[in-house]
């Protein structure tokens, strides 16, 4: 069964494809058939105002809540319908909104949930340095308990965590909401550093300008359609930014 | 998957039936569903009329317990101690003076000399069950979900100890009373099952049990809107409690022999088992699961005494009832959380009342 | 009156039952809000299992009953609870009752009401003189299975990858599958546990009184549940705690009330259960963590 389409011949690179994905909630759109998709080695943002849709579109790509779309794809594999784990162990890590750590367990604890989803042990070692250069506070407190960490190392932590599934595709959704200005750009400074490991990156994020100078292109994102797509030249651009966010 | 728009409310409006005609409907289909059981029962065997008389108590108990868990929903596992106390109360006051003497002679003195009519001794099932109900109400009320659901249990268990082991105001540890008059025959008790139900009904129309309702479907918020959750609650479970206590004090009179350890896990699970498999939410509901229910089980009883198709003589074992009562209440929940009736009340059939689909709906949302 | 030493070491060694019954049914808590009123029949299908097989051989009738326990266990999870997993807890705490009472009366028609009896370890129930103190074996026996398993487990939450995983699904069921923590395993597992932890309470119950009937293990369940609810069921170590206490106090109660209060122990166990619910609904222990997380 290695039949496929000739369209998809053109996308041997693409690690995301969303094709018309709607989510609703009682009857009411949160998202209202957008499409975009992800190659590798790309930065992708998404932003929008509050309510735009942005939330569920990245728990919709988890199936952590019900959608329906013409196409979801994980490297060229439907991911559409199945269980969180699955995406997980299929090379997505996301990184929810308000830094979901586990309080009670350590640091290290946390860290090794991550290998949860990981395909291999092999290269294991080497990550584990790499993201631990990444966010050097994490080896100092190791065996501190989580729910101990201040909200920005909190943040890093799942981040970390989330990078040593060894993921195809890391998705986070407000990164930076609620953190100190240096903790930001910390987390900045780390995707960046993950982009150009290779690792492809969706970002949705409420630093407009930041994201927009930061990504590949950035769809922005109103009542759960795609409103406009931005390239990292318009970031200088704060009269369309703020076009953006109200929505126009 | 939702498709397609709710209904507007102007289309909810166009009805052809004033509002009070559909809010009675919800009244008369459980009691003509009620009359209609029991004239059905009556007209068979002798062993379809015993069982009779107790799927009418079971009703009076399964409808007290709905009037708690069904507007509050909040889970009781302690009503059995209310419907105990009806029993001990009915069964201290109408056995004849002269058993009672020789049968309890530990009693109080007050106790041993207090006697009444089987009517006044009903009403006075209904007061203890309400009193006792409404004292631990104002302890018990404050909880919620499991914390509850264990308390009221916990409550179950005191009342079934101290009726065990107090000789002062029963039997000696464990010993059961005989001598319980019959006083009530099958119409009377089917009235006063009829009776509660209107009660019952009248409960839910007025303003607490709305209030206690809007609690139910959203906890967090009733605080935050006014509603006095706890005073609603109390309220609820006192009505409940005197509701089982006549429910108790007739089970007494058709069961003529009453033991504090009869009001046990098995009978709190058949009255939870009919409320739920009838569907929790909703009076209807208390009603269909019972007249089900019972149903049911009086045919499992028949074949588990042998019935005669024939020349070939069909019999299960023992303890079949309980175990298909089991096994439907599970297969219920899997299948239709919401009961037979969903958690609705009986619908007024002569025209599409939307608006009772979509409250129903968004009870289970 | 029975000496003070032998009464405590039997009140620890009722707590320990309790506790290790509380830890069963706080484990299963933990991941799936279910408050599993059938635990106890896992109980009583394992205590069956040794009173069948421990005079034909006793090594088998250990190794049979922890797997009897275990396959009920999954049983009840795969042909029930599965189905019930988007439910609130309410929900499945009625279908526990309903599972509870669907097992006792099988029991009833598989063995019969009445008792079967079989000497279950009975070369154990034989007292030991420590210094002038006579002290029972048994009770002994039942604190180090009791101690050992609670560090077993222990062990396997905070050592073991799969542990980890049973861990944070217990505290956030979402995040836990996002990372890839398989669900249905992880909550096969924990019932798989909490029936080997049913077998073992089996085991010292029946040593015990030696007789297992169709309710056999009705009561260690309530209290062992009462006890996880009062210590607090958003917290393992509370639900151990509570059911620890639990035990202790009724063993206590038997000792040391005189003989017209004693007819109220139960009584009073429950009054002060719903004192101590009411003054602390969260769980005596519990701090100040979440509940309904889902």
């Amino acid at each position: 069964m290695t039949e496929r389409n000739p369209e998809s011949m053109g996308e041997s690179n693409r690690v995301l494809t969303v094709e018309n994905l709607t989510v609703q909630y009682g009857g009411v759109p949160a998202v209202d058939g957008i499409s975009f998709h992800v190659d590798a080695g790309e930065l992708v943002g998404v932003i929008g105002p509050n309510g735009a849709g942005k939330s569920s579109t990245l728990l919709a790509l988890v199936n952590a809540v019900r959608s329906s779309s013409q196409r979801l794809e994980l490297s060229g594999a439907s991911i559409a319908g199945k269980a969180p784990e699955y995406v997980a162990r299929h090379g997505l890590a996301l990184v929810t909104e308000g830094h979901h750590i586990f309080g009670e367990l350590s640091v290290v604890d946390n860290l090794k949930l991550g290998r949860v989803a990981r395909s291999s042990a092999a290269g294991l070692e080497e990550d584990m340095e790499w993201i631990l250069g990444l966010f050097p506070i994490l080896r100092e407190f190791h065996s501190r308990s989580a729910g101990l960490l201040s909200g920005g190392q909190q943040q890093q932590l799942a981040i970390a965590r989330a990078l040593i599934s060894s993921p195809q595709l890391l998705v986070l959704d407000e990164p930076s909401l609620g953190l100190s200005p240096t903790a930001v750009d910390t987390v900045f400074a780390a995707i960046e550093a993950v982009r150009q490991r290779g690792v492809a990156v969706l970002l949705v994020e409420q630093r407009a300008q930041q994201a927009v100078a930061a990504a590949d292109r950035t769809h922005v994102l109103s009542e759960g359609r795609v409103t406009m797509t931005l390239t990292p030249s318009d970031a200088s651009n704060s009269e369309l930014l703020t076009k953006a966010y109200l929505g126009s | 998957m939702t498709h397609g728009k709710a209904p507007s409310p102007t289309a909810v409006r166009r009805l052809l039936a004033p509002a009070w005609v559909v809010d009675l409907w919800t009244l008369a289909v459980p009691l003509a569903a009620v009359y209609l059981f029991t004239s059905a029962g009556s007209a068979l065997s002798g062993s379809a009329r015993v069982d009779l008389g107790y799927a009418l108590v079971n009703l009076i108990i399964v409808v007290a317990l709905w009037v708690f868990v069904g507007n509050s929903g909040v889970l009781s596992f302690g009503h059995i101690g209310f419907v105990a106390i009806g029993a001990w109360t009915m069964s201290l006051l109408t056995i004849e003076p002269l058993v009672k003497s020789n049968l309890l002679p530990t009693l109080f003195p007050f106790v041993q000399d207090a006697s009444a009519s089987p009517v006044v001794a009903l009403i006075m099932g209904a007061i203890m069950g309400g009193i006792v109900a409404f004292l631990s109400a104002l302890v018990l009320m404050k909880l919620n979900g499991l914390e509850a659901g264990i308390a009221t249990f916990a409550l179950l268990q005191v009342i079934v100890q101290v009726l065990t082991y107090w000789d002062k105001i029963g039997p000696k540890s464990g010993q059961s009373m005989v001598g319980i008059p019959a006083s009530f025959d099958l119409p009377v008790v089917m009235s006063i099952a009829m009776l509660v139900i209107v009660v019952a009904w009248l409960y839910q129309q007025s303003t607490s049990a709305r209030l206690l309702r809007a609690s139910r479907d959203d906890i967090a918020a009733a605080p935050a809107s006014g509603i006095n959750v706890f005073k609603h609650r109390v309220i609820a479970f006192a009505v409940s409690g005197a509701l089982a206590g006549i429910g108790g004090a007739l089970w007494a009179q058709t069961n003529r022999v009453v033991q504090a350890s009869q009001f046990n896990l098995d009978f709190t699970f058949l009255t939870i088992a009919m409320l739920v498999i009838g569907g929790m939410l909703s009076l209807w509901g208390a009603v269909v699961g019972t007249i089900v229910i019972s149903t049911l089980n009086h045919f499992l009883g028949l074949l588990e005494g042998g019935l005669e198709i024939g020349s070939v003589t069909v019999s299960i074992p023992s303890g079949s009832r309980l175990i298909v009562l089991g096994l439907s209440l599970i297969l219920i929940l899997i299948l239709r959380p919401g009961g037979i009736t969903n958690g609705r009340e009986a619908v007024w059939p002569f025209e599409k009342k939307l608006d009772f689909l979509t409250q129903a709906q968004r009870t289970f949302d | 009156m029975i000496p003070l030493l032998q009464s405590l070491v039997d009140a620890v060694s009722a707590g320990a039952i309790y506790a290790l019954a509380a830890l069963g049914i706080g484990l299963v808590f933990g991941i799936m809000r279910l408050a599993n009123l059938a635990h106890g029949e896992i109980i009583t299908g394992s205590a069956y299992t040794l009173i069948f097989l421990w005079e034909f051989s006793w090594p088998l009738a250990l190794i049979a009953s922890a797997v009897v326990g275990v396959v009920i266990a999954l049983a009840m999870n795969f042909a029930v609870f599965h189905w019930l997993r988007a439910q609130s807890p309410a929900t499945l705490l009625i279908a526990s009752f309903g599972l509870s009472i669907l097992f006792q009366r099988l029991y009833d028609a598989a063995f019969g009401t009445n008792v079967r009896t079989a000497p279950v370890g009975s070369g154990l129930s034989q007292s030991i003189a420590m210094g002038g103190i006579r002290i029972n074996i048994l009770s002994v026996i039942t604190i180090v299975l009791g101690v050992v398993l609670l560090i077993a487990v222990h062990l396997f939450l905070t050592r073991t990858s799969i542990g980890l995983q049973v861990k944070a699904a217990s505290s956030d069921f979402r995040m836990a599958r996002i990372l890839g923590v398989r669900s249905g395993f992880v909550i096969a597992i924990t019932f798989a546990i909490s029936g080997l932890l049913a077998a073992a309470v089996a085991f010292a119950l029946t040593t015990q009184s030696g007789a297992v009937g169709p309710t056999f293990g009705v009561q260690a369940t309530l209290f062992g549940l009462v006890g996880a609810v009062l210590g607090g069921l958003s917290k393992l170590s509370g639900a151990v705690v509570g059911g620890f206490a639990v035990g202790v106090v009724l063993s206590l109660f038997t000792s040391w009330l005189p003989p017209w209060a004693n007819d109220f122990r139960t009584a009073l166990v429950y009054v002060f259960v719903i004192i101590a619910l009411v003054v602390a609904p969260n769980g005596l222990l519990a701090g100040r963590s979440k509940k309904d997380r889902t």
